[in-house]
């Protein structure tokens, strides 16, 4: 009974640094100009940076579709091996 | 069928009480056996998906296909001198983007979601535009516990129990996704895999993880079931994306990397658990977490050694994604050879294309189409590590080279089930736009949902049946940040070398045209 009170102590005790660092700090550092103008340059270029998978990207159709259309150039001019 | 032990299905009880990511069912029928089961359900995950895509496709579909036609001939055509070249091809690409739209049909999609991103106040993150998304997380957490239920009926266990337990895991699960949804830590890369471990990691190590919760930690059949449903978005159409150039920095380079990392630590450090070093190895090398993951459950690591190698590739991520894109540019490497460097080298997607876009829009999107054909490694990675595993590693009772019947006992079969799933949708992939449609539709409006939250209450269940003094004893050495290290430096030159090759010597009006207007 000892150990499970300490082990809710020290969870509560974590709990409250969470709530304090997810609501307090983190709101403040997304305010710091560097940190703010690069979450606004991802929001503008469509990027969701914690994407695991490659479908995860919202924006990887598009890059297929741009990508695509210049490796099949119908010049060939991608795939010559000299300038 | 018969009712005599598998050996596949039979738990290795390991040191310190943890167990493997691998069956954890005592012997039973075929049909009650995890990996059958995640077959299973995946399947039937994926024809639902599949049918209802195909149940409300919309009713001009022939003509959007003869017009989606038209636009990709017209695009074909393009007269790459004409003055409005570049603006033309774009309003094609758009074009045939919004065709795509309308002929892909997800009446699901809106049903299965998950927190959004949240800068001061939480609540948001349960809106989209401006719509609770509340009903359908309702919806999604009713689904997942329906399905789930009846397959702990199937294997003869309580599914009140299980419903329970379900309710605490799902809303552990939601709470990492909230904590990963904040602006800071999604724009830094700290993905909600970090969280739901640390979450579960929490709980077990101060209170314990009470018996009503642990009725629902089922680690390995949420991986395994996730891993079928990944297997839909291994589209092996997908490896000619960007041509040559791309399958040797993503085919080539990555093997080399992989091999050699795992031969460096068996031998030069001799880390002493292979499954630890494998899978660092190969997440490292493939594509971080979603590697990491498959790998793991091919070589049956201990849940240990999946979140260990999970928490490292996020933290170099973190780095790599800041360092990088500065490298690329304070050394001129240019936007082509910068970014199929950066896309073979960072771990995860999301961090690849953030990188790419500190470098150049060209840089970003060489960098994740190279990213997307490593991700297709995967499944030809995780059927090679399972044959490897248990047919070189795991001994036999007698110590001796194990037979082809004992192999394919000891198999994990739902690796098949990954496979087979990624070969099924990447024929259909391939059967003209119709098909393409379909496999987006399953895709994006699914399975993709399904399989990250299947991911997330798995590293849930990893946390809570995890302990901190397992990761203390396998840090200690400090080998594992090592073999990263090492290993991660080799992937940066070897890529490097690869990518200046390709797109510098032998193919190097391939950087011309992709770096065209």
């Amino acid at each position: 009974m000892m150990i499970w009170r300490r082990g809710a102590i020290r969870l509560l005790f974590a709990i409250v640094v969470i709530v304090g660092v997810w609501l307090l700090v983190l709101p403040s550092v997304s305010n710091i100009p560097s940190v703010r103008e690069r979450i606004d340059s991802n929001h503008a270029a469509g990027i969701n940076p914690t994407a695991v998978f490659y479908t995860d990207h919202p924006g990887m159709a598009d890059i297929e579709r741009s990508v695509q259309s210049r490796v099949d150039s119908p010049t060939g001019w991608f795939w010559k091996r000299s300038h | 069928m018969s009712q005599q032990p598998n050996p596949s299905d039979v738990v290795e009880p390991l040191e310190n009480g943890t167990d493997t990511v691998d069956a954890s069912f005592p012997p039973q029928r075929w049909y009650r056996v995890d990996d059958f089961l995640a077959m299973g359900l995946g399947a039937l995950i994926i024809m639902v998906a599949a049918a209802s895509s195909w149940a409300t496709r919309p009713g001009n579909l022939a003509e959007l296909t003869q017009a989606h036609q038209t636009v990709k001939t017209e695009l074909k055509q393009l007269d790459s001198s004409s003055e409005n070249f570049s603006a033309d091809r774009k309003q094609l690409l758009k074009q045939q983007a919004d065709l795509e739209g309308q002929m892909a049909s997800m009446p699901l999609k809106s049903w299965l979601v998950r927190p959004g991103e949240w800068k001061g106040d939480p609540r948001t993150a349960f809106a989209k535009n401006d719509k609770s998304i509340v009903p359908p997380l309702v919806a999604t957490f009713a689904v997942m516990l329906i399905l789930f239920s009846a397959t702990t009926i199937v294997q003869g266990q309580s599914a009140v129990k299980f419903a329970f337990g379900f309710l605490g895991v799902f809303s552990l699960a939601l709470v990492s996704y909230v904590l990963a949804g904040q602006e800071v830590i999604k724009h830094y890369n700290l993905e909600y895999a970090l969280w739901a471990v640390l979450l579960g990691l929490l709980i077990s190590n101060t209170i314990g993880t009470p018996k009503w919760l642990s009725a629902a930690t089922r680690t390995e059949f949420y991986i395994k079931t996730g891993l079928v449903l990944l297997g839909a978005e291994v589209l092996f159409n997908k490896l000619l994306a960007l041509g040559l150039p791309g399958i040797f920095v993503s085919w080539v380079v990555t093997p080399i990397v992989l091999v050699t990392t795992y031969l460096f630590g068996q031998y030069v450090l001799k880390i002493p658990s292979k499954s630890l070093n494998l899978v660092i190895s190969a997440d490292m090398s493939v594509c971080g977490v979603s590697a990491a993951v498959a790998t793991a459950a091919a070589c049956k690591a201990k849940k240990e050694e999946l979140s260990l190698a999970i928490g490292l590739s996020l933290i170099f991520t973190v780095i790599m994604m800041v360092v990088q894109p500065f490298i690329v540019r304070v050394s001129g490497m240019g936007e082509v050879i910068g970014g199929a460097w950066i896309g073979g080298t960072i771990d995860s997607t999301g961090a690849v294309a953030a990188a790419g876009e500190l470098v150049g829009n060209t840089a970003k999107d060489v960098a994740a189409t190279v990213k997307m054909i490593q991700n297709i490694l995967i499944g030809v990675v995780a059927f090679a590590v399972a044959v490897y595993w248990v047919s070189f590693v795991e001994p036999s009772a007698d110590g001796k080279r194990p037979s082809v019947i004992e192999i394919w006992h000891r198999f994990p079969k739902f690796t098949l089930g990954f496979l087979g799933v990624s070969l099924a949708m990447s024929f259909l992939q391939s059967q003209g736009i119709e098909g393409k449609t379909l496999v987006s539709s399953v895709v994006d409006g699914t399975t993709k949902s399904v399989r990250e939250w299947l991911f997330c209450l798995a590293f849930v269940s990893i946390g809570l049946e995890s302990n901190f003094r397992e990761y203390r004893k396998m840090l200690a050495s400090g080998k594992p940040v090592i073999l990263y290290l090492c290993g991660q430096t080799l992937n940066l030159v070897l890529s490097f070398l690869m990518a200046w090759l390709m797109f510098e010597k032998i193919f190097p009006n391939a950087a011309n045209e992709l770096i065209s207007k």
